[in-house]
């Protein structure tokens, strides 16, 4: 067989396979591809991630986004920025504090410094549902003996979505 | 030597199938969590989520049980060999832009994206090249066949 031959017929091969996956694929999830053209299946998504996370979780406890707004409006609570210091300063809850669990895990001693009072209501988020550095900040504060730290398991992503105050202001 | 080196692409050619079809199956039972580890990646439109969840299994096992059956391995091996290239270059934009994710590379295993993720993706694209580029058909279900066919016709 010539060279263009052999590659040609290769592809041939290949696309043959894909045909048979996709035909089998598509007739065999039909109502996962609706879900997720009509939307529903994100939704879903963020549902299960948050479910997940309050299971690894169970002893820290979460904080209603609603909720959450209310205590910022009433200036009740601090915000805590577990993300990267990049991500903090691309886009982050207005008014938050940022303590990068990276950072907080290489110094403890940072708590201390950043959140001095540890009787005050703290907030901590990051990247939202599928993100579990929150998590995992919280952990860390509750053994430094912070005495009332909640996780807010939608993020940034959720408060930003919900429309609700961020700085840089976008 | 020579028959050394079939045997070895031969080993070579269902290992890659194995891991394929494995890698599908996993997924094909899921497709949902499927969905969540593509959904993590935040590359892709929310709309193409349910396809690329319902098609992408299918794909890897059906290119899996042609590698192992021996059928087409030419053509499948390209395509693990192109599906390789692509996971890897997901996995590397993840990597770089500090996504703390699992791959979704294997299902209900968990994988984290990072460099140990993209050193194994690019050892099975080299393995799955050498299949493609090297691999002569040996021991295959095909060639099987081919030698029954002509037998019978005497008989």
């Amino acid at each position: 067989m010539l060279r263009h031959e052999v590659i040609f017929s290769t592809l041939k091969g290949s696309l043959v396979i894909v045909m048979i996956g996709i035909i089998l694929g598509v007739f065999l999830n039909l109502g996962l591809i609706k879900a997720s053209i009509n939307g529903e299946l994100p939704k879903k998504i963020k549902e299960k991630q948050l479910a997940d996370l309050k299971n690894k979780a169970i002893q820290i406890p979460f904080i209603e986004l609603k909720e959450a707004k209310r205590l910022f409006d009433e200036k009740a609570a601090i915000f805590l920025d577990s993300r990267s210091l990049g991500d903090f300063r691309d886009s982050h809850i207005k008014e938050a504090l940022v303590l990068p669990l990276i950072s907080l895990v290489q110094d403890r001693t940072l708590a201390g410094k950043v959140i001095p009072d540890k009787n005050r209501l703290y907030i901590v988020y990051c990247s939202g549902e599928g993100c579990d550095l929150s998590v995992e900040l919280a952990k860390e504060l509750i053994a430094l003996d912070y005495t009332n730290v909640k996780v807010l398991g939608e993020g940034y992503p959720g408060w930003a979505e919900a429309k609700y105050p961020v700085e840089p202001s976008r | 030597m020579q028959e050394n080196k079939r045997y070895i692409f031969w080993a070579l050619r269902l290992l890659i199938g194995g891991i394929f079809f494995y890698a599908g199956l996993e997924k094909i039972l899921d497709p949902f969590d499927f969905s969540v580890a593509i959904y993590n990646y935040r590359l892709f439109p929310d709309p193409l989520l349910g396809v690329m969840a319902a098609t992408i299994p299918w794909i890897e096992a059906m290119a899996g049980v042609f590698l192992l059956s021996g059928f087409n391995t030419k053509g499948a091996a390209a395509l693990t060999s192109f599906l390789l290239l692509i996971f890897t270059g997901l996995i590397l934009i993840s990597a770089i832009r500090g996504l703390d994710i699992d791959c979704g590379c294997f299902g209900s295993l968990e994988r984290k994206v990072g460099w140990l993720a993209i050193l194994e993706d690019t050892s099975l694209f080299v393995i799955s090249m050498s299949v493609l580029l090297f691999e002569k058909n040996a021991l295959n279900l095909q060639e099987l066949i081919n030698k029954m066919l002509p037998r019978r016709i005497e008989e």
